[in-house]
């Protein structure tokens, strides 16, 4: 609330005060001219005196307290705050403050009425201005209107004498009833004013509030987007202290805000050396002076800033002043782009240089043959500057032959797309000039033809001193190489001579050092077979012993050699070459050899035959070797299908066997076991003594044989038909068989614990059965265990994984473990545990038929473990 | 209405001693007709050779049929029954002391209506057999046969 407001309601207040208190004391005064008696006249201005003060104190109380503080901050409402603004700002309360006005006023006349002293027939009509003042002061100009309305026309009706009547009142009477109403309206005007300010300044509140709000938000906004705002800011007073700095600021530089609180303390860090400090200072003082007013940016130049991790930024600074003086500066690391310019105007300038320099004829024409560059050189051959060259196309410069040149070596770069080097003959200024030139093109982004650049070379001095030089050089040639001719033939021929000899020499001695140790027999002859050479192999294979066979003739140490041997030898002269890969010899002494043999020509210097090689070599041991092999294998063969064949039988025997047994062989035991049932039925009477037991034997007798021809048959059977290997999982079989024991016999007791992995590669229904056989073992041998326990786990030995199922029952002997596996063969007696000794048989033939193995262990009354391995 | 009888082919004669004496204590056993072979038990069926007459007999409600026949054998027999019209639905139950898995699942193939095996204990057999009479004469409904 501003003051003004303030001091004009403490003015008006004040004056209604003035007035209230001035019609007050002049009533009262005049009310109490009424009274004759001392005591009472004074007891009643006391009385006066006190009404007014506590009436006057809570007037002012209740002014004062609903004036608001002046302070930025919303006060706090007091109670009698919420009790006015209740009674204003709400359309039900007002009615209620009309009521409460003419409720009071009425109250008030009835106390009047009922009053036990006569103020002399006084009509204290002061009493009156109590009700219209508290509903003028809580409800307003209505409600005191109200208050005053009843008040004076019940007032003139029932109180001033003579009553009930409007008329023939006293006219001190009737005075003091027009005060009482001016009064009335007076105090309702007042309130009025009262409660018009308070309302104005509760609005004026709200609104402030709101503003407030507003502005907070406001300012919460800008401290975001100032702290997350992905360029570099700094906010920094008119007293060049730095106030804030953003995220992004700290990320740039590295420096946190506690470190550099002032900008004197920035540039002294990030401009470490003093003169480019000095520059930076300058350069930052020039760009404030210059700020043309305040929310408008500028662009305060670039700054070489040191960062805290060493390294260097150049920055782009624009700052802003605002309106309460303090500067928004942002920071834009330009240094990318900078270092980017810079390369570029430095390789530019490279480029220019070269292209200024270069000896060669440089120039840039664009697609379509308009020249777009030319350097010096270029213009200087051409006599023309590069303004005159720049749009012209080839046509324009040359002849019209030489443009053709240029035009088609052009046009085959921009149909290839790949760069071209070539020779060009081109006429300038009468000239016939050579040119080498390599042309190339140049891509736009769009991977487009742009220019095509040619760089060519004057070589046309070059190429007629190469003609010169060449014509020249030959001459010379022609002249030197007829005197080396002669001087180098007969050089070469004396090397070559030299060198053959050597080589000869050489070839010679290593190839008498081959054929002595050649591991197989080995002998070369002339034309009229006379040894040249024999390998020791030969020798002692002929059994020559030490004997000198150079020389000698072939026929001459061998005489057994027959005719057809000759005619061989001879057809081998002839050029031929024969060969046999195993011929048997029958030698003198009846041995039998077997040679792999080959003989072949040799030929001399001139192509012609100069001889025969003969080379052999026993394959006897091999050859017999080989030949037992085959015999063994034959056997070997003969014997397997023989065995098979047995073997076939025996099972198709075995197999009709069972299946014979199956049918034939229960008839009579069920014939014995039926009539001897019918003799006891018919004749039970007439056998005595003993004799109907024999009968009884008889029929246990039949049934025994039959389980044991049933067992029979299920041994036979478990390993019968082929065998499919799959994977089998242990853990979810092993549980359903023990689950359906425990289903048959629901009274036993048996805990049972399955390992979580068990897995084999087996035929399922021969894996089932076994495993059906150990477990109903297991489950049978526990049968006198009050807390039976079945397992099966894994177990693992160096050389298998095992699967095992052990129990906690009765056991057996270890020392007969043998009979274990063995069919019909029990360790325990009938009456113990019943059975007829197949089970284990059985599993045993199933993992065996597995190509697996299985052991058992145990002791008496301390259970069993057999385990399987399957491979 | 059919002549309400079974015909039992079995050529083991204790084997048929003890199956009409269970078959007695159930009071059928005058319903039942015997034969010891296959061939026989084809012609009594078919009406051919010995029993060959002008007046087609009845077909018995179920014929229990031994495997190990002379001559022919159960299942050939059992062959025939099928492949002839007059007797391809005719209710056959093999009755035999082979518990084979290889002749109870030809016995099906072929198309037997039931397998059962023969207990070896008499109370047993007995108990089987006149189950199988009772179940064949009065419970099962026969198939409406054409002539």
């Amino acid at each position: 609330m501003k003051s003004i407001t303030r001091n004009r309601f403490i003015a008006q207040a004040t004056l209604w005060y003035f007035l209230l208190a001035i019609s007050w004391i002049f009533l009262s005064d005049r009310l109490l001219m009424a009274f004759i008696d001392v005591p009472s006249l004074v007891w009643l201005s006391t009385a006066k005196g006190i009404f007014f003060v506590l009436v006057s104190s809570a007037c002012f109380t209740l002014a004062l307290r609903i004036v608001p503080a002046d302070d930025h901050r919303a006060p706090a409402r007091t109670r009698e705050e919420a009790i006015i603004d209740v009674l204003i700002s709400h359309p039900w309360p007002r009615l209620l403050s009309y009521a409460f006005a003419v409720v009071l006023t009425l109250v008030m006349l009835f106390v009047r009425m009922r009053m036990p002293v006569d103020f002399d027939e006084r009509p204290l009509l002061l009493l009156f201005v109590l009700p219209i003042s508290l509903a003028a002061l809580l409800g307003g100009l209505g409600p005191g209107l109200i208050a005053t309305a009843i008040t004076s026309l019940l007032c003139l009706y029932f109180i001033i004498p003579p009553v009930h009547g409007f008329v023939g009142k006293a006219s001190h009477d009737l005075f003091q009833w027009s005060m009482l109403v001016l009064d009335g309206l007076i105090i309702s005007l007042a309130s009025e004013t009262i409660h018009r300010l308070r309302y104005r300044e509760q609005t004026r509140r709200q609104q402030l509030e709101e503003t407030n709000q507003a502005l907070r938000a406001s300012e919460e906004r800008f401290r975001r987007l100032f702290e997350n705002a992905p360029v570099a800011m700094s906010l920094a007073d008119s007293h060049s202290t730095i106030l804030a700095q953003n995220n992004r600021m700290s990320q740039l530089f590295g420096y946190a805000l506690d470190e550099l609180p002032t900008i004197a303390d920035w540039q002294q860090r990030t401009y470490p050396d003093p003169a480019v400090r000095a520059q930076a200072q300058s350069q930052w003082q020039q760009a404030l002076a210059r700020m043309p007013h305040p929310d408008h940016a500028i662009d305060a130049g670039e700054y070489r800033v040191s960062c805290k991790d060493g390294s260097e930024k150049i920055t782009q600074l624009f700052t802003c002043k605002l309106s309460d003086g303090s500067y928004l500066t942002t920071f834009i690391d330009i240094t990318e782009r900078v270092r980017d310019r810079t390369t570029i105007l430095d390789r530019e300038r490279k480029l220019g240089a070269i292209i200024d320099n270069t000896l060669a004829l440089l120039s840039l024409k664009t697609a379509d043959g308009r020249y777009n560059l030319a350097n010096p050189n270029l213009q200087r051959l051409l006599g023309m500057d590069e303004k005159t060259i720049v749009g012209k196309t080839d046509t324009d410069l040359f002849p019209a032959e030489s443009a053709e040149v240029l035009r088609a070596n052009d046009r085959k770069v921009l149909a290839t797309q790949r760069p071209c080097t070539t020779e060009e003959i081109l006429v300038v200024k009468g000239r016939s000039l050579t040119f080498a030139s390599n042309i190339f093109p140049i891509f736009d982004r769009h991977g487009a033809i742009a220019y095509l650049c040619r760089i060519a070379h004057d070589i046309s001095e070059r190429k007629q001193a190469e003609a010169e030089l060449k014509s020249l050089l030959e001459q010379q040639q022609e002249a030197r190489l007829a005197a080396l001719n002669q001087m180098q033939d007969a050089n070469i021929a004396w090397a070559r001579a030299k060198a053959t000899l050597k080589i000869l020499q050489e070839s010679e001695e290593r190839l008498s050092l081959f054929i002595e140790h050649a591991p197989v027999a080995l002998a070369m002859f002339d034309r009229q077979m006379c040894y040249l050479a024999a390998s020791r192999r030969w020798r002692d294979d002929y059994t020559l012993g030490g004997q000198t066979v150079v020389g000698r003739s072939y026929y001459e140490v061998f005489p057994e050699i027959g005719a057809t041997w000759q005619a061989v030898h001879r057809r081998v002269l002839a050029g031929e070459v024969v060969r046999a890969d195993e011929d048997r010899f029958v030698r003198d002494n009846g041995r039998v050899q077997w040679l792999r043999w080959e003989i072949r020509p040799w030929c001399d210097a001139d192509g012609e035959v100069g001889g025969i090689v003969i080379f052999a070599e026993d394959i006897t041991r091999f050859k017999e070797a080989e030949e037992e092999v085959h015999r063994l294998n034959a056997d070997l063969e003969r014997r397997v299908v023989e065995r098979t064949a047995e073997l076939t039988a025996a099972n198709r025997e075995l197999d009709s066997f069972a299946y014979a047994v199956s049918h034939d062989l229960r008839a009579p035991l069920r014939a014995m076991n039926g009539f001897s049932r019918a003799l006891i039925e018919d004749h039970g009477g007439q056998l005595q003594g003993e004799a109907r037991m024999f009968l009884e034997q008889i029929i246990a007798g039949s049934r025994k044989m039959g389980e044991l021809i049933d067992g029979l048959l299920t041994l036979s059977r478990s390993i019968r038909g082929p065998m499919r290997r799959q994977r089998i999982d242990l853990v979810e079989m092993s549980v359903r068989l023990l689950s359906e024991m425990a289903g048959n016999e629901p009274e036993r007791k048996v805990r049972w614990e399955v390992d979580p992995e068990l897995v084999v590669q087996g035929d399922a229904s021969m894996i089932e059965a076994a495993l059906r056989n150990l477990l109903a073992n297991a489950w049978k041998y526990t049968s006198r265990r009050e807390e039976a326990l079945i397992r099966v786990h894994v177990a693992h030995d160096s050389e298998a994984t095992w699967i095992c199922v052990s129990d906690n029952g009765a056991g057996f002997d270890p020392s007969h473990a043998g009979k274990l596996f063995q069919p019909f063969q029990r360790l325990h007696r009938q009456e113990e545990f019943p059975g007829i000794g197949i089970g284990l048989a059985t599993v045993q033939r199933i993992i065996h038929r597995h190509g697996g193995t299985i052991t058992a262990s145990g002791r008496v009354d301390a259970g069993a473990i057999f385990c399987f391995s399957l491979p | 209405m059919r002549n309400k009888t079974i015909l039992l082919v079995e050529d083991n004669l204790q084997d048929e001693m003890l199956i009409l004496r269970a078959l007695n204590k159930v009071n059928i056993a005058n319903r039942i007709d015997v034969i010891r072979d296959g061939q026989q038990a084809v012609d009594f069926l078919l009406n051919r050779g010995a029993y060959l007459q002008s007046q087609l007999s009845e077909l018995p409600m179920v014929v229990l049929l031994d495997i190990g026949l002379p001559k022919l054998s159960g299942l050939e027999v059992l062959k025939i029954i099928r492949t002839n019209w007059r007797t391809r639905l005719l209710p056959v139950v093999v009755l035999t002391s082979s518990d084979e898995e290889r002749d109870r699942q030809r016995s099906y193939e072929i198309g037997a209506n039931s397998f059962v095996r023969k207990p070896l204990d008499f109370v047993e057999l007995a108990d089987t057999v006149s189950r199988l009479s009772i179940y064949w004469l009065s419970i099962n409904e026969p198939p409406e046969n054409s002539p």
